[in-house]
């Protein structure tokens, strides 16, 4: 009795290796739509994520995307969808929803977005040890990370460009110069070092205005190196995108720490937390 | 036989702390030296500049022909940049030094205008001129002014180098202006601020003068009458759909802001959120507002949040229903909405709409250059074909998209163009050209 259950045992683990190494590769393909990291949004341009990462994969494999795989829905994957949307007879507005979504799917079917490590574990296949690393195949991998788009502000002719590294200058700037503030108060001083840009009489580079000597107490002191948080981050994005309740100021000074007299001199236009804006 | 021990152990010790001060002490000053380097270099290399600047400026007044002029004038707007910067690398924003850096701009801008932008228009469209008289004495105003700064400068330079001055005592006195200084340098800066800052400023035309102040909102386009505070109050209140006014706060902006406002706070129950307002004095519109609310999650796609956005600004009779542009970050989605009017696009009235994607909630309006350029408008009608203005685009650039769009050309003179959005490799561009010269008004790369 012992002994039959033991041969039964082999043979079912046996079938069930020879089932999953010969079986899945095939049910991999019409799986897929069950193992898209597709989720049910509309994706658009500015979008991001592990679902725009899917999509420009998958464009990819049928030749309408030519760039990076970032998961950053920019122009290059807008372009890419509407010429899909095109050949394949949709409403070409470049939005990709339900059916777009299901028409590329449909598309690719021998799209695989594991290709390279299930290719290689196909090779070793011959082996049916190789069990555990199979099914463990089957489990969608965990999809690397997001990076952040390096977004820039494009919506005419001399909007602001700023590229992905100047804002996490900003943020590290924002961070060490007003920890303690309100949101405001930060998206304030991310919106001064803006506007310096904007203005004639201070460098017009993001670092330029940054590493100015003298011009940021951070900076002086080394709290600019600080890691920052996500709300400073956030901060310099809401700056970026317009948001200015410094209300144009140049300048910003703490009354209580400041020691330069002509610093009271300018224009006040508001305080925000401990800060006074001027112009 | 303890004691000795115990002398012993201390004599090395104390000759171990000398060692180790004596080596903290060399590189300490190896890193001042370095810092003072760095200083030095600036300062030299601003004079170096400056001297240039003025020769070349001087050039191009004795030159008679436009390319050379052309050419001395572009090297000018060069120098000038080049000056700005060495002027950021020293730590002279501890004191005022705005006249001095306004000049270096006002040289720079204006021989790019005269240099590249006007003669290359110019020279498209009509015969290429000789310099205006007004260009002319303009120019010549530039060179004696930025001579006499240039004087003033070798001076403070050949001080340095005979009295072998330092950067960082300058720096030290600049940090303690509570005391009168008597730093050489700092004075010698100072002395250059005021000799800028008393001349009387000059013309350099209707564009020129403008241009300077671009970013100024005009007051004078606003409607309706100024409103006090009270009033503010109700106005934010109805504008938030709240109960009542008892968590609104109003305050009077100082007279550094750009335009008299308001600043509303709007307390909330929670301890980290708040939202603010700015609203305009005069009018009572709401030029920008945020809720800084955390959004955890997102519930909604960015497709659904613009239809949000859109019902929010028909909902508070915002007549710009064309979206332009998507951000998103932090589980919000920030959408620019333009007016159409005709099926043109009308870029000065750009507004954005921040949604909260959890509940579709806007969280935050940025309505400065709506409500300062909405008006009615009429739009002039295009005399250039559509497809003639494609002649003027690159035929490297695919064209993939095609509209007409009211939009401000870097004159900040509002223009009817054609927006050419095309692609060249895997790079997007979008081109405006004019719809009444066919001018390539600007290009852009978008990403």
């Amino acid at each position: 009795m012992r002994k039959q259950g033991k041969v039964l045992l082999a043979v079912f683990t046996m079938l069930f290796a020879f089932i999953c190494i010969y079986v899945e590769p095939t049910v991999f393909a019409p799986n897929n739509q069950s193992q898209t990291v597709f989720t049910n949004r509309t994706l658009v341009r500015g979008s991001s994520g592990n679902d725009v990462r899917e999509l420009q994969s998958r464009l990819k494999f049928l030749g309408y995307y030519k760039g990076n795989v970032d998961g950053a829905f920019g122009y290059g994957t807008y372009w890419a969808v509407r010429n899909f949307q095109y050949k394949f007879g949709m409403k070409v507005d470049g939005v990709v929803g339900a059916n777009t979504r299901s028409r590329l799917v449909a598309a690719t079917k021998g799209y695989n977005p594991y290709g390279q490590r299930q290719q290689a574990a196909q090779t070793r296949q011959t082996t049916p040890t190789r069990q555990t690393t199979q099914t463990r195949q089957t489990t969608p991998p965990r999809p690397a990370a997001v990076t952040q788009p390096a977004n820039t502000r494009s919506a005419s002719i001399g909007g602001r460009n700023v590229s992905g590294n100047d804002l996490k200058l900003l943020s590290n700037a924002v961070y060490g110069e007003a920890r303690g503030e309100p949101y405001i108060g930060q998206v304030a001083i991310a919106a001064v070092i803006f506007n310096r840009q904007d203005n004639a009489q201070f460098p017009n580079t993001i670092p330029g205005i940054i590493f100015q000597p003298g011009a940021f107490t951070a900076v002086a002191d080394g709290q600019i190196w600080l890691t920052p948080n996500e709300q400073s981050r956030k901060a310099v994005r809401d700056a970026l995108n317009g948001w200015d309740p410094s209300g144009n100021a140049l300048y910003y000074f703490n009354p209580v720490t400041a020691t330069s007299k002509w610093i009271w001199s300018r224009p006040q236009i508001k305080r925000i937390g401990r800060h006074i804006f001027c112009k | 036989m303890f004691s000795r021990v115990t002398t012993i152990v201390l004599a090395l010790t104390l000759v171990a702390t000398g060692i180790w001060g004596y080596r903290e002490h060399k590189e300490k000053q190896a890193l001042l030296l370095k810092a003072e380097n760095q200083y030095q270099r600036a300062f030299h290399d601003l004079s170096d500049h400056m001297n240039l600047l003025q020769d070349e400026l001087g050039k191009s007044l004795a030159v008679n022909s436009r390319l050379q002029r052309a050419s001395a004038l572009t090297e000018v707007w060069r120098l000038a940049a080049e000056a700005r910067n060495d002027v950021g690398e020293l730590p002279l924003s501890l004191m005022p030094f705005n006249s001095t850096m306004n000049f270096l701009t006002d040289v720079g801008n204006f021989s790019y205008r005269v240099a590249i932008h006007e003669d290359n228009t110019k020279g498209g469209t009509k015969q290429a001129q000789a310099l205006s008289d007004q260009e002319w004495q303009n120019l010549q105003q530039l060179y004696e002014r930025s001579k006499r700064l240039e004087n003033q400068l070798s001076q403070l330079q050949s001080a340095v180098i005979a009295k072998n001055l330092r950067w960082m005592d300058a720096e030290l006195a600049l940090t303690q202006t509570d005391k009168k200084t008597d730093n050489i340098i700092v004075d010698g800066f100072r002395a250059i601020e005021k000799g800028v800052n008393s001349q009387k400023t000059l013309n350099f035309g209707p564009t020129g003068n403008d241009l300077k102040t671009r970013n100024r909102p005009n007051e004078a386009k606003l409607m309706g009458n100024p409103i006090d505070a009270t009033a503010a109050a109700k106005r934010a209140k109805d504008f938030l759909g709240l109960p009542d006014t008892k968590n609104i706060i109003v305050q009077q902006n100082g007279k550094g802001a750009p335009f008299a406002s308001y600043t509303i706070t709007i307390k909330q129950d929670h301890k980290d959120r708040n939202a603010y307002m700015t609203m305009a004095v005069k009018g009572g519109n709401i030029t920008s507002y945020m809720d800084n609310r955390t959004v955890q999650k997102e519930a909604i796609d960015l497709y659904q949040g613009a239809e949000y956005a859109r019902k929010y600004l028909a909902a508070h009779q915002i007549d710009a229903r064309e979206l332009v542009n998507i951000d998103t970050y932090d589980h919000v989605g920030v959408y620019e909405f333009v007016p159409l009017v005709n099926g043109v696009r009308i870029y000065p009235d750009k507004l954005a709409v921040k949604v909260a994607l959890d509940n579709g909630e806007v969280v935050g309006l940025n309505l400065q250059d709506y409500v300062f350029n909405h008006k009615p408008r009429t739009i002039a009608k295009a005399t250039v074909s559509e497809a003639d203005a494609r002649k003027f685009v690159s035929p490297k650039v695919q064209i993939q998209e095609v509209r007409l769009a009211q939009i401000l050309n870097p004159l900040r003179q509002e223009e009817l163009a054609y927006e050419f959005i095309g692609t060249m490799d895997r790079d997007t561009y979008k081109v405006y050209i004019s719809a009444v010269d066919g001018d390539e008004i600007g290009v852009e790369k978008l990403r």
